[in-house]
């Protein structure tokens, strides 16, 4: 049994952990408040199938996909903008050179870096968030499963 | 390899493409290379039967049978550039390398890709190719593309086998000793 997809999830929680400076790292959990912060949230995001997807084959066939999960950093700060910055410097460095990674997705896969999204909390004081966005291409094998 | 029908022997190509000049030792890996494609070319001679009131084709000859591989790399090298620009490389200045285009006009050697898909049965090829130069390279561009070299080279044909490439396929359910 092979689900890259969880495969990949789960290497970035263990990634998103040794970033340095975080002190919460949470999958399956939205909820956050102030002592948890500097706060990463690793969500499992949408997943469409990009190659393999005709209907002339089995159901079975091999395809590929690409996921983007989403990550969330949430942080409270003198300098937040910066201190977020930081966080998305750090991650990127982690994800794109990652040899798990990599090897998770494979030969016909890859890792892409999208952007990211920033927000903040005007009526609250040095609240802020980003949310990293990376796809990951990689092939799913219904027989593997 | 499964027996078709097999969901395991579709094919989603990937692999690493290599290169050694006529006359030398080993093969250069040219890095990334988003395509590789190899293209017969074969010239025939119909006859037709005109012994019926509609006149059908009742015969095919070949006559001509040739091939060529055309490729992109996306590494801008030295060695790539001279493959398209028929160049020596020229490094006696350290820190460069100068290109005279179109000087080297026999530019041969042995072309190698190994298949590293991880959807399908693993394709290799290798044969003695001759360069010959095709496309634009873009010095300049407005588009927020990463430049690639298009090369074209005609396959020769193997003096021993009469081969125009050999075609490996790797059969991973087979576990070797």
């Amino acid at each position: 049994m092979a689900d890259i997809r969880e495969d990949i999830l789960a290497r970035l929680v263990a990634l998103v952990t040794t970033v340095p400076n975080m002190r919460t790292v949470r999958r399956n959990d939205t909820d956050y408040f102030s002592a948890l912060m500097p706060a990463a949230f690793v969500l499992d995001g949408d997943e469409d199938v990009v190659a393999g997807n005709d209907g002339s084959r089995p159901s079975n066939r091999p395809m590929l996909v690409e996921m983007a999960p989403e990550i969330h950093i949430i942080e409270q700060s003198d300098a937040i903008g910066s201190d977020l910055t930081t966080f998305r410097r750090e991650l990127m460095k982690l994800v794109l050179t990652d040899a798990t990674l990599n090897s998770l997705t494979g030969s016909n896969g890859a890792i892409q870096y999208l952007g990211c999204d920033s927000s903040f909390g005007w009526l609250e004081k040095q609240y802020g968030g980003v949310q990293i966005r990376f796809r990951f291409k990689y092939p799913l094998i219904p027989n593997d499963l | 390899m499964p027996v078709s029908p097999d969901v395991q022997n579709y094919h989603i190509g990937k692999g690493i493409v290599s290169f050694k000049e006529t006359g030398g030792t080993e093969f250069v890996d040219l890095g990334n290379a988003p395509s590789f494609v190899y293209a017969p070319t074969i010239e025939k001679l119909e006859h037709f039967s005109s012994r019926e009131g509609v006149k059908t084709k009742d015969f095919t000859a070949i006559t001509t049978v040739a091939a060529t591989v055309t490729f992109t790399l996306d590494e801008i090298t030295g060695l790539n550039l001279s493959f398209f620009a028929l160049a020596e490389e020229d490094t006696t200045t350290p820190g460069t390398i100068i290109l005279e285009g179109l000087k080297k006009t026999e530019f041969t050697g042995d072309i190698k890709v190994e298949g590293t898909n991880d959807i399908g049965q693993k394709v290799d090829f290798e044969a003695t190719v001759s360069f010959v130069p095709e496309g634009e390279f873009s010095f300049i561009t407005d588009a927020d593309e990463f430049t690639v070299i298009t090369i074209r080279a005609e396959v020769q044909k193997d003096a021993t086998s009469g081969a125009f490439g050999k075609w490996t396929i790797h059969d991973d359910t087979v576990v070797t000793p």
